[in-house]
C-alpha cells in the first residue's frame, strides 16, 4: 500500500474511532434511582463461605503491640481479642471481650481490676489458655524499643512504674499485676482509672504468650510480627512453628478459623469459614466497581471514591452502609513557620476556605457533616462544644463556602495592608498522589491562592505522607492538606491530646501536624486528662476544643462518615471502632 | 545525458510531444525546494494536516482570547456551582462547552490551555533534541575514530536505558519541591563546571587535530579552539543560570518534562545524522573543500549540514508527535506538568476514573491529543515523500 493510502486508512480509522466514542457517549447508564442511607443493622448470616476484601495497601504490623493503622485494626479485631471491645449493635458502649465483666475501679480512682473469662485459648502452635500474665506481658513489651508502639506512653504512661521512654528489652512494670491466672490489676499514679478503662479496647491488651514471644521480642524490631498467635475466631494461616504463611506483605492476607476458638466465650458470631485480603488494588474506582458488581467482595482499606459512592447510593443502595468515623479531616499549616505563626493569618485562611468544595472532593454531604472543630458528632465533648453549628464567636467559621471579605479583614489585622499575603516564596505543600487526596489538595491550593499564597506542591504516595513528610517535623513542610485523626477510644483525649499537645511533638511518627505548642492549650489538655470520666471531663475536653478553634490551629473541613461497600451476596456489618468491615460479623446471604 | 545541473530536474509536467517543436517552451529547471513545494501542494492530506497544525498553534497562542470570546471560565477556576451533590462533573452545556471536571473547572478552557503545554513541550524539546543530536551526530560521523567511538558508545548507553523508566525516575526525582539541583559553593563549583566542560572541549579539539594527522601543538590550538570555546560558553551560561549556590537545577513542571524528553530522544537523531555524515564526508564535494583548505568547521556546517536538511526536517516532524505523546504519558503517570496546570495527559489520567460517568472529560482532551499527533505524523510522512528524490510524485 502506498504511503498516501496508509494515511487515508489512518483517517478512516480515526473517523471510526470517533463514531465509536460518540456511540459510547450516548448511553449515560441507568438513571438515578434515588439516594438513601442504608439503615445500620446486624443481619443474621448463614454459616460458611468465604469473602475477599479488596485493599490498596497492607497492614502496618500484624503484631498487636505495634499495629496502629485503621486497616490493621480491620484484621486485628477479627483475629484477636482485647480486654474490652464494642459490639456492632451498640458501638458507643464498650463490652467485655476477654474480660468477664466491667472493670472494678478503686474508690480513689488509682487502681483498676479486670477479671478474665476462663477457656479462651490461643491458636496453634501455643494452644493454651489465655491468662492475666499474658496481658501483663503484652502491655510491658509495648514499652520496649523493640516493639514500637505509638500510644503506650501517651495513654498508659500513668501506670505505676511505666517508663517514660521506650526500654531496651522488655522490663517489668510494677503497676501491672497478674494477681492470679484470671485477675489483672493495674495501679496508677493519679486517679485516672476511668480513662484507662476506656483505653482497654486498644490492641495493647491483646494477650501475648511470653514463653513463645520472648525470643522474638529480643530482636529489634521484634520478630513476633511474623509469628503472631491469635486469640480470636480467625487466625492468619501459619505453619507448625507459628510462622505466618498467610500474610504476604503487599500482596495478600489469608485468614481461616482458629481451631481453638470457643464461640461460647465470644460475642462474635464468626459466620465465614475463611476470608482473604487482596492487596495492590491501587485504583479505588476499579476496585469499587468490582465490589459493587461482583460476588463475595468487600471493601478493604480506604473509602470508595466520589463517583463510586454516587453509583452505590443511586444504584446499589443495599450494598452501602456508613460507619461514623469519630474523627475530623483538616488542613494543617505549620504554625512554627511564618506567616502561619500569626493567629490572624490562620483565621483568615479558615475564613476564606470553601469547606463545601473540600467535602465534595470526597463525595459531598454523603460522607459527613462539614466540620468546624476537632470533636466530631458522637464524641464526648461534641455537644458541650456547641454541636453541629459553630458558636457565633467564631465569625470565621460561619460560612462553609468561605468569606473572602472577612478573610481579607483578618489579613489586614495580621499586617497585610492589601488584605492579601505579599510574600513571594512558595510554601512547601505535601499532597497525596491519588484521589480523593489529590483533589482535596488542589481545592486547598485554590483557597490559599485567594489570599495570595503560592504553594509548591510535593506529591507523594499516601503511605509516605505521614512516615516521611507530615509526620516528620524536620521535613519543613508548610501545609499538609490531607490529614485526619480518628478516635482511639471514646474520650476527647484520644482525639485532642496526640494531635494538639505540644508535648506530643516527636521527631518521627508525629501526629501534632500543625506543630502547635501553646502553653494555654497544653495546660487545658493536661487539666482535662487529670479528670475522671464524666460530665466534668467532657466539658474540659470541650474547652480544649474551643480553644483550639479560637487559636485557629488548623482548618477543619469534614467530620467523616466512612462509607463501606460490599457485593450483593454479602451481609455487611461495620466495625464502628475501626470503621471497616467487621469480618467476624460479615456473612454471605 | 541530461545537460541539467545535478541539483536540477526536468519538469516532468511538460508534455513530451512539445519537444522538438519550433515553438516549444524552454525546459524549466526546478530546484529541489521548488520540487518539494510542488509535491506538497499536490498532497491534500498533508496540506489539511498542516493547516490543522497552524490552527492548533493559533489556538494555543490565542487561548486566552478565545476563552474570553466564548465567555468561558479561566482554566484553573474551580466552581462547585457546576458539580452535583456528590461532586460529580457536569456534562457539556452552554456554560461549559466541553463540560467540567470533578473540581468544576471548564474542560474547554483546559483543553485549549493543554494545547499550549503540548506545543510548548513539543517545539522546545524537539528543537533541543535536534540541536544536540545533530551536533553530536556530525561530530561523531565527521571525525570518526576515537571521537566517534566515545560519542557512539554514549549514544548506545543512552539508547540502552528503558526510556519510560528513565523518564519516570528523573521525573519522580525532579518533579517535586524545588526540583533536581546540585548544590555547591558559588565560585568553586562554578569554576569546576567551567573547567570540566573546557577540558572536554580541549580533548575533543585534540582528537580532531589528531584525526587530521597533526600533533596537538599549542600554536595551532588557539586557531582551532572553536569547540572548547563553545563548551566554555556553555559552561559559563550554565554557571550563570544556576545562580548563587546551585550548580545545576531542573525546576519542577515543564523543565523536567523537556529535560527528560531531550535526554531520551537525542541519541536517535544523532545516530541518523552520524550515518549520513559518514557517507557525506567521503563525497567529492567534501574532498574538494578539504583540498581548497577549508576548516573542519566550515566543511561540517557549510558543506555537510545543508545536505542533512531533508532528514532533519523529516525527523523533526516525526519527533514532535512523539514528544507530545511522551509529555502526555509523563503527565498521565503524574510526573509531568504539575497541578493545576492543564495538560492533556494529566486530564486523561484524571478522567480514567470517571470515564463511565463523565465521558466528556476523557473525550475532548483525548481527541485533541489524537488529532494533534495524527496531524504531525501526516505532515512528517508527507514531507518525507516530498523530500525523497526517488519519490514518484511530480
Amino acid at each position: 500500500m502506498s504511503s498516501k493510502g496508509i494515511r487515508f486508512v489512518l483517517l478512516a480509522c480515526l473517523l471510526a474511532m470517533l463514531t465509536f466514542v460518540l456511540a459510547a457517549c450516548g448511553d449515560d447508564g441507568p438513571s438515578p434511582a434515588g439516594g438513601g442511607d442504608a439503615a445500620k443493622t446486624v443481619p443474621e448470616g448463614k454459616k460458611g463461605g468465604s469473602v475477599t476484601a479488596l485493599a490498596a495497601g497492607d497492614v502496618d504490623y500484624m503484631d498487636p503491640g505495634q499495629a496502629y493503622y485503621t486497616f490493621s485494626y480491620q484484621i486485628l479485631y477479627s483475629t484477636q481479642r482485647t480486654l474490652y471491645y464494642f459490639s456492632p449493635e451498640a458501638p458507643d458502649k464498650q463490652i467485655p471481650d476477654i474480660a468477664a465483666g466491667d472493670p472494678e475501679i478503686a474508690g480513689d480512682g488509682k487502681s483498676l481490676t479486670v477479671k478474665l473469662q476462663p477457656g479462651i485459648k490461643y491458636s496453634p502452635p501455643v494452644n493454651r489458655d489465655v491468662t492475666a500474665a499474658d496481658i501483663k506481658y503484652a502491655m510491658e513489651r509495648s514499652f520496649s524499643v523493640n516493639v514500637p508502639n505509638a500510644y503506650a506512653t501517651g495513654y498508659f504512661g500513668d501506670i505505676v512504674g511505666a517508663p517514660s521512654k521506650p526500654t531496651t528489652g522488655v522490663k517489668e512494670i510494677s503497676g501491672i499485676k497478674a494477681v492470679d491466672d484470671l485477675t489483672l490489676q493495674i495501679d496508677l499514679k493519679s486517679p485516672s482509672a476511668g480513662t484507662l478503662a476506656a483505653a482497654l479496647v486498644m490492641p495493647i491488651t491483646v494477650p501475648v504468650p511470653e514463653e513463645y514471644a520472648a525470643d522474638f521480642d529480643k530482636s529489634n524490631p521484634s520478630k513476633y510480627n511474623e509469628n503472631v498467635v491469635f486469640s480470636g475466631p480467625y487466625m492468619v494461616k501459619n505453619n507448625a512453628e507459628g510462622k505466618l504463611t498467610g500474610w504476604k506483605p503487599g500482596k495478600s492476607i489469608s485468614a481461616v478459623r482458629n481451631p481453638n476458638w470457643d464461640a461460647a466465650t465470644d460475642f462474635r458470631p464468626a459466620y465465614l469459614d475463611s476470608w482473604e485480603v487482596q492487596e495492590g488494588n491501587d485504583d479505588a474506582a476499579v476496585a469499587g466497581r468490582r465490589i459493587l458488581q461482583g460476588q463475595g467482595l468487600v471493601q478493604g482499606d480506604g473509602a470508595p471514591p466520589a463517583q463510586i459512592l454516587k453509583q452505590a447510593i443511586q444504584q446499589y443502595k443495599d450494598q452501602l452502609i456508613y460507619s461514623p468515623s469519630g474523627g475530623t479531616r483538616y488542613v494543617a499549616v505549620n504554625t512554627t513557620q511564618k506567616p502561619f505563626d500569626n493567629v490572624d493569618v490562620r483565621k483568615a485562611l479558615i475564613a476564606v476556605f470553601d469547606r463545601t468544595a473540600m467535602r465534595l472532593t470526597r463525595g459531598g454531604a454523603a460522607v459527613g457533616d462539614i466540620a468546624w472543630s476537632f470533636l466530631p458528632p458522637g464524641m464526648p465533648g461534641y455537644e458541650e462544644s456547641g454541636g453541629l453549628k459553630a458558636p457565633a464567636e467564631f465569625d470565621y467559621l460561619q460560612k462553609p463556602e468561605g468569606d473572602l471579605a472577612l478573610a481579607q479583614e483578618y489579613m489586614k489585622k495580621a499586617g497585610y495592608a492589601s488584605g492579601k499575603y505579599d510574600g513571594t516564596e512558595k510554601i512547601l505543600t505535601i499532597a497525596t498522589n491519588a484521589d480523593p487526596g489529590k483533589k482535596s489538595a488542589e481545592v486547598a491550593q485554590a483557597q490559599f491562592e485567594k489570599l495570595g499564597f503560592k504553594l509548591n506542591f510535593r506529591v507523594v504516595p499516601q503511605d509516605t505522607l505521614y512516615t516521611k513528610f507530615c509526620g516528620v517535623p524536620k521535613s519543613d513542610y508548610g501545609v499538609c492538606p490531607n490529614v485526619g485523626f480518628f478516635k482511639d477510644f471514646l474520650d476527647g483525649q484520644s482525639l485532642l491530646d496526640p494531635t494538639f499537645n505540644g508535648k506530643a511533638i516527636i521527631p518521627a511518627s508525629n501526629t501534632n501536624w500543625p506543630l502547635i505548642d501553646d502553653p494555654k492549650i497544653n495546660g487545658l489538655i493536661d487539666a482535662a486528662k487529670a479528670l475522671p470520666l464524666g460530665a466534668e471531663r467532657n466539658q474540659a475536653w470541650a474547652d480544649v476544643n474551643l480553644e483550639l478553634v479560637r487559636q485557629a490551629v488548623a482548618i477543619p473541613w469534614v467530620w467523616d462518615k466512612q462509607p463501606i461497600i460490599s457485593s450483593k451476596n454479602v451481609n455487611m456489618v461495620a466495625d464502628d471502632y475501626s470503621n471497616s468491615p467487621f469480618m467476624a460479623f460479615v456473612s454471605l446471604k | 545525458m541530461s545537460s541539467v545541473a545535478p541539483d536540477q530536474l526536468v519538469d516532468q509536467g511538460v508534455g513530451l510531444g512539445q519537444f522538438g517543436a519550433e515553438s516549444a517552451p524552454a525546459i524549466a529547471a526546478r530546484s529541489p525546494w521548488q520540487l518539494f513545494w510542488r509535491r506538497i501542494r499536490a498532497d491534500n492530506v498533508t496540506l489539511v494536516a498542516a493547516l490543522f497544525i497552524v490552527f492548533l498553534t493559533l489556538v494555543a497562542v490565542f487561548a486566552q482570547q478565545i476563552i474570553d470570546l466564548v465567555g468561558a471560565r479561566p482554566p484553573n477556576a474551580q466552581s462547585t456551582k457546576y458539580l452535583d451533590e456528590f461532586g460529580s462533573a457536569a456534562p457539556p452545556s452552554a456554560d461549559n462547552l466541553f463540560g467540567t471536571d470533578s473540581l468544576g473547572r471548564d474542560v474547554f478552557s483546559r483543553t485549549l490551555y493543554g494545547a499550549r503545554v503540548s506545543l510548548e513541550v513539543a517545539f522546545i524539546s524537539s528543537a533541543l533534541t535536534v540541536l544536540i543530536g545533530v551536533t553530536v551526530g556530525i561530530l561523531a560521523g565527521y571525525y570518526r575514530g576515537v571521537a566517534d567511538t566515545v560519542l557512539s558508545r554514549l549514544m548506545d548507553v543512552m539508547l540502552a536505558f528503558p526510556v519510560l523508566l528513565l523518564a519516570l525516575g528523573l521525573g519522580a526525582a525532579c518533579s517535586f519541591g524545588d526540583g533536581c539541583k546540585i548544590e555547591g559553593t558559588p565560585v568553586g563549583s562554578s569554576l569546576a563546571v567551567i573547567a570540566l566542560v573546557a577540558c572536554a572541549g580541549v580533548g575533543l579539539s585534540a582528537l580532531a587535530a589528531r584525526r587530521r594527522g597533526r600533533r596537538f601543538p599549542a600554536d595551532t590550538l588557539v586557531a582551532r579552539l572553536w569547540i572548547p570555546v563553545l563548551m566554555l560558553c556553555l559552561g559559563l551560561a550554565l554557571a550563570l543560570v544556576a545562580g548563587d549556590s546551585t550548580v545545576f537545577k531542573i525546576s519542577p513542571g515543564l523543565p523536567v518534562v523537556i529535560f527528560v524528553i531531550v535526554i531520551a530522544s537525542w541519541p536517535h537523531i544523532a545516530r541518523v545524522i552520524r550515518g549520513q555524515t559518514l557517507s557525506l564526508r567521503e563525497k567529492e564535494f567534501v574532498e574538494a573543500a578539504r583540498a581548497l583548505g577549508s576548516s573542519d568547521r566550515r566543511i561540517m556546517f557549510r558543506h555537510i549540514l545543508p545536505n542533512l536538511v531533508a532528514p532533519i526536517i523529516v525527523y523533526t516532524t516525526l519527533l514532535i508527535p512523539t514528544t507530545i505523546l511522551f509529555e502526555a504519558a509523563l503527565s498521565f503517570l503524574g510526573v509531568g506538568v504539575q497541578p493545576p496546570t492543564a495538560s492533556w495527559g494529566a486530564m486523561i489520567s484524571e478522567a480514567t476514573e470517571i470515564f463511565d460517568s463523565a465521558w466528556w472529560y476523557m473525550t475532548f482532551p483525548g481527541l485533541a491529543l489524537v488529532l494533534t499527533v495524527l496531524a504531525f505524523n501526516l505532515v512528517g510522512d508527507g514531507m518525507q515523500d516530498a523530500l525523497n528524490p526517488r519519490s514518484s510524485g511530480r
